[in-house]
């Protein structure tokens, strides 16, 4: 079995490949592959009509318990033949129908995937595996339906009915899982019917799995799709949408039925739906005048009437199951084969325009007869015995059983009345105004109808073969217990033959007036506005709707109400916290607050305020020049030497970027007057919520001995005196590692994008011209490029260190900068400030990966004892440092003065 | 050797980086030598991968200090699968960079910055301590800053200033974050910080920093509410930029949701019950935002932030196989969401735009796009026997398993849109006739590159698909290995080597 | 000292996050570094205050009340990658400026919802802009 479906796989593998190397025999040579899957089955029937079954299992995925376990049984051998035999026959049909086409390997391709995936379907003895072959069977008819991809319609129908399928087959996955859950296993045959309708959840289970099989049964609210599947070729009508897709629905409740049916629940679900669904798929039916929606609706008909009978659960019922489903296979892919035969050979599907085909089509026409008679459910075709059963299964059921009758007399006789549509109307009588000259069509296009509608025509008149090899187990594996299964076409005049007569001649009737029953039928206006596409396209128009809404609500393109919102978010996660914590602030100090520091803090946020109210320029970088040098105050007030010196280089260094970008530009408007109190509001409850979780968290004393320790082994250990820089470059100097990378590479992409190719770096002249200044400021230099150095070579011990160092170099080499031009700080270094940034990061890196060297650790360091003098690695990495940042600033500032330059 | 191998991942990109530094003048090699890193990233991922999967933990403590007070590296199965899916990322796209385009100097910031996001990226897997992870965060978000301005024009300058603007502040709180942390913990190393939280011995300020660390790791996953950034910066930048954010960027967020959040509360709370809402909540509005969008890269978008929604879902029930799910989801969603945006540019580079409308003829012209197409396009919609299925598969089960009903229909239906959006780029790109006819589409000659890049991922999606089963079980492997946050609690034991 | 820290932190905080919702550009640019300095505070703050005596251990000898060294060397850390973010802001600001003219944030950031260009003329159009 396994081997047969990865003979199908790789067969549409190969399909595309195969069809432009043997254009003309390609469909013959694939046509093998099924018929002898077939073949193999049919040898199989003796074993299987005896009972047994044949298993196979391959492990898949252990951990879930899930295998690829298939099973040959019965109803999947009914079904294997089903596919296979139709199968053959629609691979033949298609190399007919679409001979001159393009894409024809491709349409192969996608026909064999899918009979790989419903073979694996009605094989599947595992609820996953089956649910991976279901969502197969829905992306081949996705593919399928859109195959003349150039038609906007069948472009909607595929979408549609990939909606449909898909988002059913999602619920299904949902109540597989759930079944799997309560079951213990996801093994089908040893699903215990007990113990799975004795489980609290079993409403839901039964519920979603029946919203899966409907949606791909077509029940009633899912329908739809079906009809419009119609724009797919008719090889594909044929096959999947009426003999086996569609039937996969119907196939999983059967399969299903010994463990989730017998409740009065599922029972009357499946005939309340199945019987609505059936009547309604006739009524439309009769309304069509395309003779494949035509089809199609009584395709719809058909399937509404086998959930039906599985809901009915009677012997009769199952028994009335399986021979409808047969003699449905066989007749209507043989109406649909013919049907596109005509379409092909006139040029029409219009009923109307038909008529009197039988003189140019005479194949063509047997087949049709003989399918016709068989869907009009007339003896001794097979569909007639189908009927009978029906009529009997369901009149078992009683009180309800006589209604449900009812309606389907109804629905069957509107049924007989569309056979007669397809043939009578279309056939005999005289000759149609048809767009082209007809005439009789080639073998594989009426190979197929014929020798399908013939097998309708045997199995009903020796149905004792059947009934032997085929019905008796497929009923045994439907039913949860034994079933008595005798075929006969005469059972004597039993209500069934009654229902039966009455069938038939209320077709009759119905045909022959046909034209007052759409007359009828069209009053019903109101009634025809719902059962449309109108709903789905209102439906999808909601949806569109709400979503357009939903990404409206985010995508207004607005920066500042992003930054709103999520300025907003940490607010109210701020104050939500706090609150549910029990504000546990820090006890208040502000009494105890040095006047130094109360100074330093009023004047940085001076500055600050001044910088968010001011609108000149100069003023605006004066005022946040002002905020920093407050900060810096108080990081020295709060002995913070390091930091504080770090502060004042960078906000130096900040400030002359400022001016030297904000130059060039407008000044700022003042503020306008606007609503401002909403934002005024956020800036508060901001503010406020981040001064509060400082409160937070400096409630307790803290934790930890990290402090300690630091200070404690800074020394001995780092031997270094100033602690922070001992932390910087070795006991976290991987931070340190990140943070030189981050100058690095944001310093370049600062450069990149103010976008100056180095070789236009010119000499250009300086910004600030002046000759006094020129000179005047030279000294200057060499004293911050000195200075630098000395920052770097006592950081360890003193206040300094890479980063400080770095800066004071920077800011030195910018005065040079601006006084002589871009090109004179690389003059006077000789490297490029790039250049000097990437030996900064290798230096860093090499003195990283030293630890490495004997075994230790990344940034492991190694010390030199020069006399008293320490030299190690953290040293040599401190350099890295101060040259990368040293570097990257350079590297920024001598583009932005070429810039300035070029402008 | 140990040393070395576990701190390769960001040694190599950071070398890599220099290289690129240095070789400024030689643009070819520049190329070679970054192509020559991100395959030795790749090898090395691939060792690293490998140990991991026997069971191996790769820890360190950087400068040899021992935890807390130096910082502490680990490599666990989490980290290491995401190292190796990142490094296959970067490969791929600087190849599909390489490919489409032919631009010198941008190239080679490109392939310049691309080794700094992956160092940034790797450092964050690695690490386990708070403030280095903030480092890292840093390192990779100017990379990114870097990348998504590549190229300038009007429109992707001022994509750029809204990613930087709104990134800046998401950082600035996690910066936050940390230094507060450390007030009220007293700690930065996750190891001990998980021991505090373990026990219940946390303190009050010492929550709310973690939570606002959260929230910051949600505004880089874009989770719900928190997401806006993404939707509206990600389709600006160039494809291969776009696709290697819309791969790894949010991801990083991801991860360090799940690291902090299994590390500190392995069992199921408040907080999980709130992230649960958040996660349905994104599956939602990402799908029904993306339902409205007529660009593939703008679609695709949108569904980057639904799919955290999924990831974050796991991570939210909380239990071995929710959080397997999620694993497993992570992983599929890097290669797929990556391969998806690769597709989307090159198809939009055929058929000369990217919006849909002016979009078509691909199923006739480029079939094989098309096919490469379907395959991760039905994976993201979770169409089995694909990636996504099982990944989505995961977490519906879980959520059944745990009653968790709505998390399990919200799952289920963003599926249904999923596939809805998917099959209209399908429907319009590919099926429908180009609106200017067939000789408007380009030539894909010069592309091949791009395709086996393209062809590559999606047979890896094909394969974690189909071979399922080893997949599932590193995943939850790793997710028991999180729960019990084994690797990071036993940096606290003195090492072995005193 | 530490309602003092607060203070600021929040007044900082706030008049950082009102420059960042401001209409001009110029102004946001500014709001980073404002709010970057706030949260820098709020980092160093966090490791206590109240030291007398800065972190130095000359010859090994620990000074009572020393100053944590710890989030001095993260705030350290943090500051020089604030200043290198914040020249990158500023560049793209000078960028945006050449583009955009001086129009309002919200009119910049609105470019992005703006359809897809065509890639017609060439493979990348915007990478040679």
């Amino acid at each position: 079995m396994l081997q047969a479906l990865l003979l199908l796989l790789l067969a549409a593998l190969l399909a595309p490949a195969l069809t432009r190397l043997l254009p003309r025999h390609a469909g013959a040579c694939l046509a093998l592959l099924p018929l002898g899957i077939f073949l193999w089955l049919l040898s199989h029937m003796g074993s299987i009509a005896d009972g047994q079954v044949l298993e196979q299992r391959v492990s898949w995925i252990a951990a879930l318990q899930i295998a690829v376990h298939l099973r040959l049984d019965g109803l999947s051998l009914l079904f294997g033949l089903l596919i296979s035999g139709i199968g053959s026959l629609i691979v033949l049909y298609a190399a007919g129908y679409l001979e001159q086409h393009r894409q024809l390997g491709r349409f192969y391709a996608y026909l064999l995937l899918f009979m790989l995936a419903m073979l694996g379907l009605v094989l599947a003895d595992d609820l996953i595996l089956l649910f991976v072959f279901w969502e197969l069977t829905s992306v081949a008819s996705f593919l399928l339906i859109g195959f003349q991809h150039d038609k906007p319609e069948a472009r909607r129908a595929a979408l549609q009915a990939l909606l449909i399928t898909g988002g059913g087959g999602l619920a299904l996955l949902a109540g597989l899982l759930l079944l799997g859950g309560v079951a213990q296993t996801w093994q089908i045959s040893s699903l215990d019917a007990a113990q799975v309708q004795g489980h609290a959840l079993f409403p839901a289970i039964m519920l979603l799995v029946l919203l899966g099989c409907f949606s791909k049964s077509a029940q009633l609210p899912f329908h739809l799709w079906l009809p419009n599947a119609m724009n797919a070729p008719t090889p594909v009508s044929a096959f999947l949408h009426s003999a086996t897709m569609v039937k996969a629905g119907v196939f999983l409740l059967a399969r299903l039925n010994p463990s989730l049916g017998g409740s009065l629940g599922w029972s009357s679900l499946l005939i309340a739906f199945g019987a609505a669904t059936a009547l309604l798929g006739a009524l439309l039916a009769i309304r069509q005048t395309d003779l494949k929606r035509l089809l199609a609706y009584t395709t719809v008909a058909v399937l509404g009437q086998l959930t039906m009978l599985i809901g009915s659960n009677t012997p009769y019922g199952l028994q009335a199951f399986v021979l409808y489903l047969v003699a449905h296979s066989l007749y209507k892919a043989a109406l649909f084969m013919a049907v596109g035969a005509i379409d092909h050979a006139t040029g029409t599907r219009e009923y109307p325009r038909l008529g009197g085909l039988w003189r140019f089509m005479p194949l063509t026409g047997c087949a049709v007869a003989l399918a016709a008679f068989s869907n009009a459910g007339l003896p001794p075709f097979f569909g007639f015995i189908a009927k009978e059963f029906k009529y009997s299964g369901l009149l078992e059921l009683g009180l309800v059983g006589g209604l449900i009758t009812t309606v389907m007399i109804l629905t069957n006789a509107l049924l007989f009345a569309a056979a007669g549509l397809v043939f009578v109307k279309s056939f005999l009588g005289p000759p149609g105004a048809y767009p082209r000259q007809p005439h009789e069509v080639s073998l594989p296009l009426w190979l197929g109808p014929l020798l399908l509608a013939l097998g309708g025509f045997l199995l009903g008149a020796w149905n004792s073969w059947p009934e032997t090899w085929l019905v008796n187990t497929a009923v045994q594996n439907i039913a949860s217990g034994p079933v008595d299964v005798s075929l006969y076409l005469w059972g004597g005049f039993t209500p069934a033959l009654l229902a039966s007569l009455l069938t038939i001649s209320l077709g009759l009737a119905f045909y022959l007036r046909r034209d007052l029953l759409l007359k009828l039928l069209g009053r019903l206006q109101w009634f025809w506005q719902f059962s449309g596409d109108l709903l789905w396209d209102r439906l999808l128009k909601r949806v569109f709707a709400v979503a357009a809404l939903t990404a409206s609500a985010f995508q207004h393109g607005s920066l500042r109400q992003h930054l709103a919102l999520l300025a907003l978010c940490i607010s109210l996660l701020l104050g939500i916290g706090i609150t549910w914590l029990g504000w546990p602030l820090a006890p208040f100090d502000l009494h105890q607050a040095s006047l130094p520091a109360l100074l330093a803090a009023s004047l940085s946020l001076l500055g600050a305020l001044g910088a968010a109210w001011l609108p000149g320029r100069l003023s605006l970088v004066a005022a946040l020049g002002l905020s920093g040098l407050g900060l810096t105050l108080l990081f020295f007030l709060m002995q913070a030497p390091d930091v504080a010196m770090t502060m004042l280089m960078v906000e130096s260094l900040g400030v002359v970027l400022l001016a030297l970008i904000y130059r060039r530009m407008p000044r700022v408007a003042p503020q306008g007057r606007g609503l401002a109190w909403p934002r005024a509001l956020l800036a508060g409850l901001f503010g406020l919520s981040i001064g509060l979780a400082l409160l937070v968290s400096s409630a307790a004393p803290l934790p930890g001995d990290l402090a300690q320790w630091y200070l404690a082994n800074s020394y001995g250990q780092g031997h270094g005196a100033n602690v922070v820089n001992v932390i910087l470059v070795d006991f976290r100097a991987f931070d340190t590692l990140g943070e030189i990378v981050v100058v690095a590479l944001a310093m370049l992409a600062a450069a990149s994008l103010l976008g100056r190719t180095p070789a236009k770096l010119g000499t250009g002249d300086p910004v600030f011209a002046s000759s006094l200044l020129l000179e005047g400021l030279k000294p200057l230099v060499w004293l911050l490029l000195g200075a630098s150095l000395l920052l770097l070579w006592r950081g360890h011990n003193l206040p300094g260190g890479g980063f400080i160092g770095g800066l004071t170099a920077a800011a030195g080499c910018v005065l040079l900068v601006l006084m002589h031009g871009p090109a004179s700080a690389e003059r006077l270094l000789r490297l490029r400030p790039r250049t000097l940034m990437g030996i900064g990061l290798a230096v860093a890196l090499l003195a990283a990966s030293l630890g490495l060297l004997g075994g230790g650790a990344f940034f492991q360091a190694h010390w030199l004892w020069l006399g008293e003098l320490p030299l190690g690695t953290p040293l040599l990495f401190d350099l890295g440092v101060y040259l990368c940042v040293f570097g990257a600033s350079l590297h920024l500032f001598q583009r932005l003065t070429a810039e300035e330059h070029a402008a | 050797m140990k040393a070395l191998l576990l701190i390769s991942p960001v040694l190599l990109p950071l070398l890599t980086l220099v290289a690129c530094i240095l070789l400024r003048r030689q643009g070819a090699w520049v190329i070679r030598a970054s192509l020559l890193g991100s395959v030795l990233l790749l090898g090395c991922a691939g060792v690293l991968l490998w140990q991991a999967a026997q069971g191996q933990v790769l820890s360190a403590q950087m400068g040899g200090w021992q935890a807390p007070y130096g910082i502490s590296l680990v490599i666990d199965r989490l980290a290491a699968a995401l190292i190796a899916i990142s490094a296959l990322i970067g490969l791929a796209t600087l190849l599909y960079g390489l490919t489409h385009h032919g631009h010198g100097r941008l190239e080679r910031h490109f392939h310049l910055f691309v080794h700094g996001l992956m160092a940034g990226i790797c450092g964050a897997f690695i690490t386990a301590d708070l403030f280095n992870l903030y480092v890292w965060f840093e390192v990779l978000l100017i990379a990114s800053f870097a990348l998504i301005s590549l190229g300038g024009g009007p429109r992707r300058l001022a994509g750029s200033l809204t990613y930087v603007a709104l990134n800046l502040l998401a950082t600035l709180v996690f910066l936050l974050a940390a230094g507060l942390l450390y007030g009220s913990a007293g700690t930065l190393n996750m190891g001990e910080l998980a021991v505090q939280f373990r026990s219940g011995q946390a303190s009050a300020g010492a929550e709310l920093a973690v939570l606002l660390m959260l929230l910051a790791f949600a505004i880089k996953a874009a989770l719900f509410p928190v997401f806006g950034w993404l939707p509206a910066t990600y389709h600006v930048a160039w494809t291969p930029i776009s696709a290697l954010f819309a791969g790894l960027l949010t991801k990083v967020g991801v991860y360090a949701l799940i690291r902090l959040v299994t590390l500190l509360w392995p069992e199921p709370g408040a907080l999980h019950q709130v992230l649960l809402w958040l996660a349905c909540a994104s599956m939602l509005v990402g799908v029904l935002g993306a339902a409205a969008q007529t660009e593939v890269r703008r679609i695709l978008s949108f569904h980057v932030v639904s799919q955290v929604g999924y990831m974050v879902l796991g991570l939210a029930l909380a239990s071995p196989l929710a959080l397997a799910g999620a694993v497993f989801y992570l992983i599929h969603h890097i290669v797929v969401k990556a391969n998806l945006f690769f597709i989307g540019g090159l198809a939009a580079l055929l058929c000369g735009s990217e919006r849909l409308a002016a979009m078509g003829g691909l199923y006739a012209r480029a079939p094989w796009l098309a096919l490469l197409f379907a395959i991760p396009a039905l994976s993201l919609a979770g169409i089995p026997p694909l990636s996504g299925f099982w990944a989505k598969f995961l977490l519906v089960k879980a959520s059944l398993d745990l009653a968790a009903w709505t998390a399990a229909a919200v799952a289920l239906l963003t599926g249904v849109f999923t596939l809805l959006s998917m099959s209209k780029i399908w429907n319009e790109a590919f099926l429908k006739p180009h609106p200017e006819g067939e000789a408007a589409l380009g030539n894909s000659a010069g592309l091949r590159l791009a395709l086996a890049c393209i062809a590559v991922l999606a047979g890896l999606t094909l394969l974690i698909g189909l071979a399922a089963g080893p997949v599932l079980d590193y995943a939850q492997a790793s997710a028991s290995q999180l729960l019990s946050g084994e690797a990071h609690l036993a940096l606290l034991a003195p090492p072995a080597g005193d | 000292m530490i309602w003092l820290t607060a203070l600021t932190v929040a007044g900082l905080a706030a008049l950082g996050l009102w420059m960042l919702l401001d209409r001009n550009l110029k102004r946001v640019v500014l709001g980073i570094a404002v709010l970057g300095n706030a949260i820098n505070l709020a980092v160093f703050a966090a490791g206590r205050l109240g030291a007398e005596q800065a972190a130095f251990t000359p010859a090994g000898q620990v000074p009572l009340a020393a100053a944590n060294p710890l989030p001095q060397a993260l705030v350290l850390t943090a500051i020089v990658i604030g200043f290198a973010l914040f020249a990158f802001a500023l560049a793209l600001l000078k960028r945006s400026r050449d583009l955009h003219g001086d129009r309002e944030t919200d009119h910049v950031s609105a470019v992005t919802e703006e359809p897809a260009p065509d890639l017609r003329q060439g493979p990348d159009r915007e990478g040679q802009a």
